[in-house]
């Protein structure tokens, strides 16, 4: 007891220590925190200065080492003889030859001219040298200057190519120029999700935090900086090249003191956020210390809760871990994945909603080990109306749980914004977030399998009276219980009320109540069997793990398509809403915000910025993040188009939006500022209610076309000597508000951030959108699907006539596939519009069995991934703690079953796996091939349609007058055909495009209009017949196909090109659904070969396991043991031979305990005859003697009598003694086996005991509530022999005046209850320790010698031990050992 | 010089009234008034301003409360180029909060306004102090009218 205290006391201050320790560190970082913040108050401008200049020189070298990287690389290209002796012979195609050599060629854009500057060579996109820089290049000098074209700024580094061959020396000059550029930066809002992380400003960004911006124009001058606002508060630094000229310059914000401070604040604050969970570590394990010294396990439960739930809150208080999770990067903790207000604030986040999950998991593990502890215990209370009160709670439980479970899965669906259904990749690494969400979903979904398994194990316990003690039923009880479970679910359907609305469907309860009723079962079956069952193992993770990855993914389906109804209604509601004050709001606030930006003016009077002028705009502009077909076009004062960019010009037609927009803005001063004339579509009745419109903005709408357009003059100059004022050019912005916006969206997304902002990718799958009017089909992403739809038309105008709301959800079987569609619709605003109704119906499939496959397979592939990453870090655990064992412990045991398993795990699951990656590998390959092939087909079509469209095409005029350094001067021969089939076509003739189906990509600078040097050397110097290869736009991998046109003379007259550019998504999610079909299915399979394997091994190596075992419990003297085996063959034979031994070596003892019995009882009869006589003998000596004196009448006959009478009742008493003794020992009463408390019976042994004062008796009580199984009163017998033994031992001591005691301790652990009994007796020598437990061995001279025979008998029937030390003069030790909870019945 | 004095008071009186008349003006100038034929339709856009005058508060005094009831089941929300797309009343309520902590208001106008039967925009200048800087977002709020109320359709933060 003693120890335990000084156990308890030492771990117990270990962690005070440290809980202490934490606390002061806790209070010095915030000591150490105000100190910083007030040397930084004291010194601020030294600091600012220092960290402006270290911040300085991280630019220049960051910005240096791009520098030296492109130099370096530039001068390994020259030191290609090949590439130089090459360009020397003026060898177009050797020099390619050598030039792709280089590994590092795609990171670079390459161009070589030769002495007569003209492009020799090229690689990678345009660069656009300057004569003057060319011209400075061949002179010989070598320098390097920034170059921005379109959205890109590059490092540029020209190097003069030194002069091979001396004849070719051309006056002086080099041998030509190398121009090598590498992308440091992407600017304005083209951003996009292919250029997210990309570029110098962005590296600095993400390092210091601060908005570091680069001026790279030519030609600036200082001075234009001084006076402009911004730079007071921005320093200014130089770049410089290697030669020390100034290429640009760099803005460093002004660092702020009061933000410097809150920044070192909260890099403290993070420090003792973390400080601070270090700490509630500590104290939680404090707590659970305490927790263990509670006995009632419900308090315990209650209490870990609440630790739980107040860490949690106490985490969420001081942003711990979101503020440091969020400062590396990843963004889970931003509510834009997913927030909710529920459990106030503790999912805020999908961060917090992780965490939360994972400790949820560990209250709910925590509370069924706890119910695991309890099976084990007697019932608390025996009444039957506790037991029904109990069950009926648990059935409650159980069915709350499905309440709760589809609730939470259902918010956590509605509330998030993430994409369910990307299908370009197997596992999101692209959308980490849904990682985290599918994860919170699982560790969500076992806390509920746990939760069931709980409330059937309770429910299992307290019905087992129920039951009786029929074994079957006992056995099978669990199956019962979950059958009354199944039906009560079934009725619960039946009363179809808003109390029985379990947010789960009846098929999915089903299928829970059946997987946790095997697990339920499995469970249940592994207590009976194992005493030290814990539910904590890997085998029984598994299993949990399985079950879950069955119902999960089911059960999240069926939430996505219920919400899908939702989004459904809310796409048919934005189409049919049309927005027409929307989009001119748009128009009107996107041409106030642009003209008002004074740059627009500079840059008109630019011409070399006119191509990419209206891409810029736009994406500076609001239109860039709207759901619209939107188009910007930039005219001269003469009306003339001179920049334009279009997102999708083959709905929103350019030529038309501008005539139009002339057309109304001509017709403008003839008539008063009022929209309600400008525009005389307008459908809103203002303008009679109005007595001023205020709308200055000129919007007009084109109801034919469908679209809105707005037109401002663009800044107006005062004419010299004139009142009159010139306008130097006019903006147009168009935005189409067709119901097409939100059918092809592929073109859009190219341009644009974010998918995930677009109503439609929250839908399963693509819908069908159709437009009605007047019954009649105007518009359509799916012309026959939508005529299915116009029968039910009239059916739901009937269905809406009295309704307010004109919108209805609606089945139609349509080609024998269901589809849910949704209806709208849209009246007329006023009375006055007489436009007619429009009905817009938007449909999407149901039970499309595809998408369930799919989704299945994905959650399980996600799962498996999660699962093999659990398992390598549990070996990896394992391993170390196999490493830190002494090296005698390490010892690593594969039985026979484990060897087989493995075994056929390897034949079996490795071929497997080889074929998945082989099939993997081969469906990738097929994928491509069937991509090229389709491409190399559509070409050949291209080729033959550009052909026959332009027989007399001019090229050599093409060549010179097609596009000019930085033109678009397009020829559109490709007709509207081709931009329907959202294929992109390129024609080329020599290097440069000509002709195109998609202006936008080149006027937005995604694409080079120069052909891919790749492409050029494949197909115009190898004079291959086609050419495919992969180029990036960003991050965006898309092939490109190219295929050469020849004249009737076989001359090149140009080359045709494809691009997968909008299609890439498609391509991608093809290939991803093949491999999640092929791997789901693959794994399917390895799961069912595990279990068989599983089965199989189990099947084989049981009856060995059994045989094993049973030679154990021979040895151990169980001869009762009997192996069961129904198999034939030879592990059959060698089972029954076993039983045959066992049957001999049981009769043959049976016979020899007979025969020692016989003998036994003749030595009892003996001993007792030669004890009976003993006292015989003086008895009648002494009646002798009585007899003798009354016949001889002697006068001292009364004291003999007296003294006679004394000894023979002595001598009676002796003999009633070893009778008793000897019932004692031959009796075999029956027992009464039961939990019993040691503890209780040691108080009252004691207590019996402890009469006399002269001994001490000492108790030390373990103070557990562990029980062992025996019979009380033999327990305390054989307590009392001992006890009694050590008092006699120490009354025999005594008389050479020692002072007695005995110490009895009573210990637990390791599942043993053990009992010390010390004495300072006589003690032992080593002959009486080796006999003592012989019968009729006795040192005292009253006794049988049967007293500790008995007592070992009665311990060793409770399978107990007992085991005695002793030194001679110095005393005994006794120690009993028990088992706690056994039960030698059911063994 | 009596009469001065009067002339002088009466042209300060004036010139007080007409700049607190401009004041008074200048607030409302984002809101153009119109004069409407039915009682109906002047209460259902004098609502919609007062709407508009609530968030505006809400956002002024960076109190997303004030903002919460109008949201509707779906809020569309563009935060610069961070966050965009369709938002639950909860996220949405947890996203506005997250902006005006890190961009903290200095002040919020609105600049200007359109409204038609069933929508009504708004546009305004928000000012906030970041890193000591004080600069200028545009916010712009979309309302839809739907059962007799006016909710927020879209967010747009420029």
């Amino acid at each position: 007891m003693f120890q335990a205290l000084k156990r308890i006391n030492r771990q117990f201050a270990l962690l005070s220590g440290i809980s202490l320790f934490l606390l002061l560190s806790i209070l010095a970082t915030h000591l150490i925190s105000r100190y910083f913040e007030s040397t930084i108050d004291g010194n601020w401008e030294q600091i600012s200065a220092e960290k402006t200049n270290s911040i300085k020189d991280e630019c220049t070298s960051l910005f240096d080492s791009y520098q030296k990287e492109t130099i370096q690389f530039s001068s390994e290209l020259l030191k290609n003889k090949k590439l130089l002796t090459a360009i020397g012979n003026q060898n177009t195609r050797k020099s390619y030859e050598a030039l792709f050599e280089s590994d590092r060629v795609n990171d670079y854009n390459i161009e070589i001219y030769n002495p007569r500057l003209e492009l020799f060579l090229f690689s990678g996109r345009q660069i656009y040298p300057d004569i003057l820089e060319l011209n400075r290049a061949l002179s010989g000098s070598k320098f390097t200057t920034v170059k921005e074209i379109g959205f890109y700024t590059y490092v540029v580094v020209f190097t003069p190519i030194p002069v091979q061959q001396a004849d070719k020396v051309w006056s002086g000059k080099a041998g030509g120029v190398l121009v090598t550029a590498k992308l440091i930066d992407v600017r304005y809002g083209i951003r996009n999700k292919f250029f997210r992380n990309l570029g110098i400003t962005q590296e600095i960004t993400d390092k210091y935090n601060i908005s570091v911006t680069f001026d790279f124009k030519p030609y600036t001058n200082l001075s234009e900086y001084t006076d402009s606002s911004s730079l007071k508060e921005k320093l200014l630094f130089e770049l410089k090249n290697s030669n020390g000229e100034i290429m640009g310059q760099m803005f460093i914000p002004q660092l702020d003191k009061a933000s410097y401070i809150l920044d070192v604040r909260d890099r403290f604050s993070n420090l003792i956020s973390v400080e601070i969970f270090i700490l509630n570590l500590f104290i939680a394990f404090l707590c659970i210390y305490f927790l263990k010294k509670i006995d009632s396990l419900f308090i315990r439960g209650i209490m870990m809760i609440l630790l739980v739930v107040i860490s949690r809150y106490l985490w969420l208080a001081v942003d711990f871990p979101s503020k440091i999770i969020m400062s590396s990067g990843l963004d889970i903790f931003s509510p834009s994945h997913y927030a909710s207000s529920v459990a106030y604030g503790i999912g805020r986040s999908l961060g917090e909603l992780f965490i939360t999950s994972i400790l949820v998991l560990i209250i709910c593990s925590y509370i069924i080990s706890l119910v695991i502890k309890s099976y084990r215990k007697e019932v608390l209370y025996t009444y039957t109306y506790v037991h029904i009160f109990i069950i009926t709670l648990c059935i409650f439980i159980f069915f709350l749980a499905f309440h709760v479970y589809g609730g939470i899965i259902q918010s956590l669906v509605y509330d998030s914004n993430l994409r369910y259904f990307d299908r370009t990749q197997i596992l999101p690494t692209d959308q980490p977030e849904l990682i985290f969400m599918q994860l919170a979903v699982l560790f969500i979904s076992i806390t509920f399998l746990l939760i069931l398994i709980s409330c059937a194990i309770t429910i299992n316990k307290y019905s087992s009276g129920f039951f009786g003690k029929n074994i079957l039923v006992g056995r099978y009880s669990v199956i019962m219980i979950f059958l009354a479970l199944f039906i009560i679910n079934l009725l619960l359907e039946l009363f179809d009320t808003h109390l029985t609305e379990l947010s789960l469907t009846l098929g999915i309860r089903n299928l829970i109540i059946i997987l946790s009723g095997l697990l339920t079962f499995y469970i249940q079956r592994k207590l009976m069997l194992e005493h030290s069952f814990k539910l904590t193992s890997l085998l029984n993770f598994s299993m949990i793990v399985l079950a879950c990855i069955i119902f999960v993914p089911i059960v999240m389906l069926n939430k996505i398509t219920s919400q899908e109804n939702k989004y459904l209604e809310l796409t048919a509601k934005k189409i049919s809403e049309q927005a027409d004050d929307k989009i001119r709001f748009l128009i009107s606030s996107s041409l106030q915000d642009i003209s008002e930006n004074p740059s627009l003016e500079l840059d008109l009077k630019n011409k070399n910025k006119y191509p990419k002028l209206a891409f810029n705009i736009w994406t500076q502009s609001t239109l860039y993040s709207e759901d619209l077909n939107t188009g910007v076009f930039i005219l001269d004062p003469d009306g003339k188009p001179v920049s334009d960019f279009n997102v999708n010009p083959s709905e929103l037609l350019s030529d038309s939006v501008v005539s139009f927009a002339l057309r109304n803005i001509k017709r403008k001063p003839a008539v008063p500022a009022d929209t309600s004339i400008i525009n005389p579509d307008k459908t809103e009745d203002l303008s009679e209610e109005e007595s001023s419109a205020g709308d200055e903005e000129e919007i007009f709408q084109n109801r034919e076309m469908k679209f809105y357009c707005g037109i401002k003059p663009i800044g107006k100059v005062n004419l010299k000597n004139s009142k009159f004022k010139r306008v130097i050019g006019y903006l147009v912005i168009a935005a189409q508000y067709d119901a097409k916006n939100f059918l092809a969206q592929s073109s859009m997304q190219i341009f644009r951030n974010f998918s995930q902002d677009n109503l439609i990718n929250k839908l399963t799958s693509a819908p069908v959108i159709s437009e009605f009017s007047d019954g009649e089909l105007v518009g359509s992403s799916d012309k026959d699907l939508s005529r299915s739809f116009i029968k039910s038309l009239d059916l739901f105008k009937e269905s809406v006539k009295d309704k307010i709301d004109k919108s209805s959800l609606r089945y139609d079987q349509v080609e024998n596939q269901l589809y849910k569609s949704y209806y709208v619709e849209s009246s007329p605003v006023s009375k006055n519009d007489m436009s007619p109704e429009k009905i817009y119906v938007v449909s999407i499939k149901v039970n499309d069995f595809n998408l369930m496959i799919f989704f299945f397979f994905k959650y399980f592939l996600f799962a498996i991934v999660i699962y093999i990453i659990f398992i390598i870090f549990y070996i990896c655990y394992k391993l170390t703690v196999y490493m830190l064992k002494p090296q005698e412990e390490r010892t690593i045991k594969f039985g026979f079953r484990e060897k087989l398993f493995v075994s056929f795990i390897v034949v079996s699951v490795i071929p497997i796996i080889v074929l998945a990656i082989y099939s993997r590998e081969f469906v990738k390959e097929k994928n491509n091939e069937f991509y090229k092939n389709q491409m190399i087909s559509d070409l050949r079509i291209v080729e033959q349609y550009v052909k026959n469209k332009m027989p007399s095409l001019d090229y050599s005029k093409m060549k010179t007058e097609g596009s000019g350094e930085n033109g678009v001067n397009i020829f559109n021969i490709f007709g509207k055909g081709f931009t329907e089939s959202r294929k992109n076509f390129n024609l080329y003739v020599k290097t440069r495009l000509v002709s195109t189906t998609d202006e936008q990509l080149y006027k937005s600078d995604l694409l080079d209009e120069r052909i891919s040097g790749n492409a050029f050397y494949n197909i115009a110097l190898l004079k291959k017949d086609y050419y495919a290869e992969n180029q990036d736009i960003g991050s965006l991998t898309v092939l490109a196909g190219y295929k050469p046109m020849y004249d009737n003379f076989n001359n090149l007259i140009g080359i045709i090109s494809s691009q997968t550019v909008f299609r890439q998504n498609e391509i991608n999610q093809e290939l991803t659904e093949n491999l999640v079909y092929i791997f789901g299915v693959y794994f399917v399979a390895v799961l069912f070969l595990i279990m068989i394997v599983n089965i199989l091994s189990y099947t084989i190596s049981n009856p060995i396991i059994k045989l094993q075992k049973a030679t154990e419990q021979l040895s151990r003297g169980n001869i009762e043991i009997q192996v069961s085996s129904s198999s034939k063959d030879e592990i059959g034979e060698l089972v029954n031979s076993f039983n045959k031994m066992t049957r001999e070596l049981k009769r043959s003892r049976a016979e020899l305990k007979k025969v020692e019995r016989e003998s036994a009882w003749r030595d009892i009869a003996r001993q007792v005859a030669h004890e009976i006589k003993n006292p015989l003998t003086p008895m009648k000596l002494a009646m002798q003697h009585l007899y003798y004196a009354y016949s001889h009448s002697s006068g001292d006959f009364k004291s003999i009598l007296q003294t006679t009478n004394r000894l023979i009742i002595d001598q009676i008493e002796t003999l009633n003694r070893i009778a008793t003794e000897f019932s004692d020992f031959a009796k075999m009463p029956s027992r009464n086996y039961q939990p019993i408390n040691i503890d209780e019976i040691l108080l009252d042994v004691v207590g019996l005991l402890n009469s006399d004062g002269k001994i001490t008796l000492k108790l030390f009580k373990a103070n557990s509530k562990s029980s062992v199984t025996g019979d009380r009163d033999e327990v305390k017998r054989a307590l009392i022999n001992i006890i009694r033994n050590s008092l006699q031992a120490i009354d025999e001591k005594v008389c050479d005046r020692v002072d007695g005691h005995i110490s009895i301790e009573t210990v637990v652990s390791n599942g043993f209850y053990r009992i010390f009994i010390k004495d300072n007796g006589i003690g032992m020598d080593e002959d009486t320790l080796q006999s003592l437990f012989e019968p009729y061995f006795s040192t005292k001279s009253s006794g049988m010698g049967l007293g500790l025979v008995i007592t070992k008998k009665i311990i060793d029937d409770m399978k107990g031990k007992i085991f005695v030390k002793s030194v001679q003069n110095k005393g005994t030790e006794v120690e009993i050992r028990f088992e706690c909870f056994y039960f030698p019945d059911k063994t | 010089m009596r009469t001065d004095k009067y002339i002088l008071y009466t042209v300060i009186l004036i010139y007080y009234c007409f700049i607190g008349i401009q004041l008074s003006h200048s607030q409302d100038n984002w809101w153009k008034e119109k004069k409407y034929k039915t009682e109906i339709k002047k209460v259902k856009f004098a609502n919609c301003k007062k709407t508009f005058v609530n968030i505006g508060n809400g956002i002024n005094y960076a109190n997303v409360y004030e903002i919460t009831p109008y949201f509707g089941s779906e809020v569309y929300l563009s935060i610069l180029t961070d966050e965009k797309g369709y938002y639950s009343p909860d996220q949405t309520k947890f996203i506005l909060d997250n902006f005006f902590t890190n961009n903290t208001v200095n002040s919020f106008k609105w600049r200007n306004s359109n409204r038609s039967e069933n929508y009504a925009f708004a546009s305004g200048k928000y000012k906030y102090n970041k890193n000591g800087f004080i600069n200028t977002y545009d916010i712009s709020v979309s309302l839809k009218y739907v059962n007799d109320s006016w909710i927020i359709d879209q967010i747009i933060i420029n």
